[in-house]
């Protein structure tokens, strides 16, 4: 039975087992293989392990991989025993790593079996010339790095890179970095990445009412894209809610806290529509609320090829993508539209546009572009890994880190530099906080959207207003007065 | 947990109290009182108090979680008697997409 680490078969038992080298030396006289003798020492005479996998395959074993030096397999709980005249036993471990490895009720645990201390074990006959020895093989315990790995093609890393892009760096080094402002994210889960501590980040997170294992996240969407608003602030205080089966439950919950920014990196796609489906007009006024009653200034993510809603709401900020490259074209890097992000007039809400300003998103065919940390072994990080770019991220199934984009990283990257606003200028409404964006952004001439829309001289389909800057949002933020609109005098 | 359906309600305005106090006295989660109501309640509860039935659809009912989330039919119900003038609309939420 074929099965992910996190789906083990329960009365399986999974084999390495260590084919017989040409010479008298064992590999398991010394504290590691490698100590006993050189490789080419150690190494079977050819032929030898497929001969071994022969004999597995004829006692009834399933062989999977068969190497130079060992082969993978596995069998039944009962085979095992009777084919090697032993007992294995059940043992449980943390599937992830926890700090100071002790065990967390918290965190996944998968159940294995092992070999059971003081009995036998007896290779049979036919496999002796083949095989020194075989172990069942327990599931390996899942680290995340602080420090991603480094695929050779181009993409940007988190902090650095996306702060500098979005010309938010510049913030940070005048002291706005987003320091008492609280930002709210909902999403599949937020896993404690090592990235997270080591960078000193305020990374808190808390379940939605019908959500459970809060500090899992088995998909690894929110636990990479919540970097994006370290990036462009880095001292907000950020709480992460993990969904449930209730996406408007998860938003409420955030609302809840009332941060002064909420970002979405989800929706649903409603193309075509000319009126909003009625199970989702609780989530409307949800938004809503959030927006108008409580004054927290909420970005969703666009879509990457959807109709997106609630982007299309008009009080939200609808966030598209921007592509930027390493080469400068004048005084700014080389920008085009992302042909992954989305762009569209919304037929629900007439006269509204989507996007009304972009971060940064990667392109066709899966938006591979930054370097963000995931739960280890989650589906993001193995879903990815393996291929080449641009179909595969080049990084491993269970390293930690995935590159990807799409306009669910573009909406937590404006809700950063949303933060920095809020820093500045703690009075400004969503309305200004949005005006402020699109009226400082950078100006992205070039490429199309998804939906082929041009991007062109000032506003345009694909891009809106243009890339952020946050830089330039800051400045323009502080000179800013809000008012109530009572205290504005009547036009002359 | 993976049995209760959740929902949305929609209240009569200014009474999302009393709707509350209605759904969890007829055996409905409360998990949030705002705007609208979200509760949860199993299969039998659903049909029992509002006449729905539930299919499984395809798409994930959370990420992460391969199983089908439950399809109500019909998708609006009609309000039981309990309940008249003080909720106005019951509507089940979908999966949404991740970007």
């Amino acid at each position: 039975m074929q099965a992910t680490a996190t789906e083990r078969a329960t009365e399986t038992v999974y084999f390495e087992a260590a084919v017989r080298p040409r010479s008298d030396i064992s590999v398991f006289e010394e504290p590691s293989a490698i100590q006993a003798a050189s490789l080419d020492e150690l190494a079977p005479p050819a032929g030898r392990a497929t001969q071994a996998a022969i004999e597995f395959q004829r006692l009834g074993l399933t062989i999977r991989h068969v190497g130079k030096y060992s082969i993978s397999g596995e069998c039944s709980r009962s085979l095992w025993e009777e084919t090697f005249h032993t007992r294995v036993t059940r043992r449980t471990q943390n599937l992830y790593d926890t700090e100071a490895g002790e065990p967390s009720r918290d965190r996944a645990v998968i159940s294995y079996l092992s070999h059971a201390p003081g009995e036998p074990f007896t290779i049979p006959d036919s496999l002796t010339p083949l095989v020194e020895r075989a172990y069942p093989q327990p599931p390996p315990q899942l680290l995340g790095a602080p420090l991603p790995p480094q695929p050779s093609y181009f993409h940007l890393r988190v902090p650095d890179d996306v702060a500098l892009v979005l010309r938010a760096s510049g913030a940070h080094e005048h002291g706005v970095t987003g320091r008492g402002v609280l930002v709210a994210m909902n999403d599949t889960g937020f896993y404690k990445h090592p990235f997270y501590e080591w960078h000193g980040y305020n990374y808190n997170v808390t379940l939605a009412p019908d959500a459970a294992h809060m500090e899992q996240d088995e998909n690894g969407h929110g636990t990479a894209e919540a970097a994006n608003i370290f990036a462009a602030a880095r001292d907000v205080n950020f709480v992460g809610v993990k969904m449930g089966g209730n996406a408007t439950l998860a938003f409420k919950t955030a609302a809840d806290l009332y941060p002064a920014v909420m970002t979405n990196s989800w929706g649903y796609h409603l193309p075509d529509r000319r009126a909003l489906p009625n199970f989702l007009k609780p989530l409307e006024i949800a938004v809503e609320d959030a927006v108008r009653d409580r004054g927290i200034t909420v970005c969703f993510s666009g879509g990457n090829g959807q109709v997106a809603f609630p982007a299309m709401m008009p009080e939200v900020i609808a966030v598209g993508g921007v592509y930027a490259q390493a080469t400068l074209q004048g005084a700014d890097l080389d920008l085009m539209a992302s042909d992954y992000a989305s762009s569209f007039d919304s037929l629900i809400y007439p006269g509204r546009h989507v996007p009304d300003v972009c971060g940064l998103v990667g392109q066709q065919p899966k938006g591979i572009y930054i370097m963000l940390p995931v739960q280890p072994g989650c589906e993001i990080d193995a879903g990815l890994a393996g291929g080449t770019f641009p179909t595969g991220d080049q990084t491993t199934p269970s390293d930690g880190w995935a590159v990807i984009s799409g306009t669910s990283a573009a909406s937590p990257q404006i809700a950063g530099v949303c933060a920095l606003l809020k820093q500045v200028q703690p009075g400004l409404s969503p309305e200004l906080v949005k005006a402020v964006l699109k009226s400082s952004a950078r100006d992205v001439q070039k490429g199309n959207s998804h939906m082929g829309q041009p991007a062109g001289p000032g506003h345009d389909g694909a891009t809106g207003a243009g890339l952020v800057d946050a830089s330039a949002a800051c400045v323009m933020a502080r000179s800013i007065t809000p008012r109530d609109l009572s205290t504005v005098p009547p036009p002359r | 947990m993976r049995d209760a359906i959740p929902a949305e309600v929609l209240a009569e305005p200014g009474r999302e109290g009393r709707a509350a106090k209605s759904l969890r006295w007829l055996g409905f989660r409360v998990l949030h009182v705002g705007a609208t109501i979200s509760v949860s309640g199993s299969r039998e509860l659903w049909l029992r108090v509002f006449g729905i039935s539930f299919t499984d659809a395809d798409e994930g009912a959370s990420p992460g979680q391969e199983a089908g989330f439950p399809k109500p039919w019909p998708e609006e119900p009609e309000i039981p008697s309990e309940l008249k003038g003080i909720v106005n609309g019951v509507y089940f939420t979908e999966p949404p997409e991740f970007f």
